[in-house]
């Protein structure tokens, strides 16, 4: 596919995903960020996704999660870090 | 100044999730600001229509000075003005097709350029999304250059994505069929170019607004 000067790929749309939710990106680079949203289902889903983990986690306290569940994700945790 | 400006069901922003107080009859909308620093007001010029359509559009009134940015405008402030009521359903789903033709077109000048006449006869005249889709899946793959491989593909995907009347996604599809196909990334820009004087006459808006 042509690259189109000026316009985000989906690959720089992953990296940008957390600056985006965080009010990181200077205008420009917001304006081209969400006009890609308007075509790229893939993209706009991801997105809405990390919206839903992010409202997840943030009412999720520690004392909440199963001990197994915890070691589970813990150790998983480790694995991805040692990658 | 006044602009345009596509929100989702609801008048509510795409992006925020923010409902925008409506209009009661001629009495606009209370004027929307966003607080913090670079945080902007959106809209667009009638050629910035297609790059940022959804399923309601809007006159918006953008307080001054509004500043010109790529494919928008942006202002501090911005209020609903009146619904634009010629965009729904139908002409959502009307342009999503003409933008699907669009792409079979384009798909049809390559296949003619490569001496390949039925096959840019049978795309070349396809009315619907049904024909398109019949005309795209009886092109034999094997031996096609990349470049009409390329553009067979992307009449797939406008029957895909037209057949929701996601008409975002499908005028994307056009746009950059119509770059592959000049091999010039500036055909985005003619393409979409089109596709805003295309919104304009349906709509009823002067393209020079």
């Amino acid at each position: 596919m042509i690259q189109v000067p000026g316009e985000l790929s989906c690959k720089e749309m992953v990296e940008l995903m957390n600056d985006y939710l965080e009010g990181r990106l200077s205008p420009a680079e917001l304006s081209d960020f969400e006009r890609h949203l308007v075509f790229c289902n893939g993209c706009a889903e991801y997105l809405r996704q990390l919206r839903q983990l992010g409202t997840a986690a943030k009412r999720l306290r520690e004392e909440e999660i199963p001990e197994s569940t915890r070691d589970t994700l813990l150790e998983a945790f480790r694995k991805w870090k040692r990658k | 100044m006044i602009a345009y400006k596509f929100l989702a069901r609801g008048a509510v922003s795409p992006f925020s999730g923010e409902a925008w107080p409506p209009p009661s009859g001629a009495t606009p909308g209370a004027w929307v600001a966003v607080s913090g620093p670079e945080l902007w007001i959106h809209g667009c010029r009638p050629a910035d229509l297609p790059y940022w359509v959804d399923v309601e559009l809007w006159r918006v009134e953008l307080s001054d000075p509004a500043r010109p940015i790529r494919r928008a405008v942006q202002a501090e402030r911005g209020r609903l003005l009146e619904r634009i009521e010629a965009w729904g359903v139908a002409s959502k789903r009307d342009f999503a097709l003409e933008c699907a033709l669009r792409t079979a077109r384009f798909a049809a000048e390559a296949f003619g350029q490569e001496g390949r006449e039925s096959e840019a006869r049978a795309l070349s005249s396809c009315r619907t999304l049904d024909d398109l889709a019949a005309a795209a899946e009886a092109v034999g793959q094997e031996q096609l250059p990349a470049r009409s491989r390329q553009l067979l593909g992307y009449c797939g995907d406008a029957v895909f994505w037209g057949r929701p009347s996601h008409a975002g996604c499908v005028s994307y599809i056009a746009a950059i069929a119509a770059a592959d196909l000049r091999g010039d990334p500036a055909a985005v820009e003619d393409e979409r170019a089109w596709q805003a004087r295309w919104l304009c006459d349906r709509l009823g808006i002067s393209p020079g607004a």
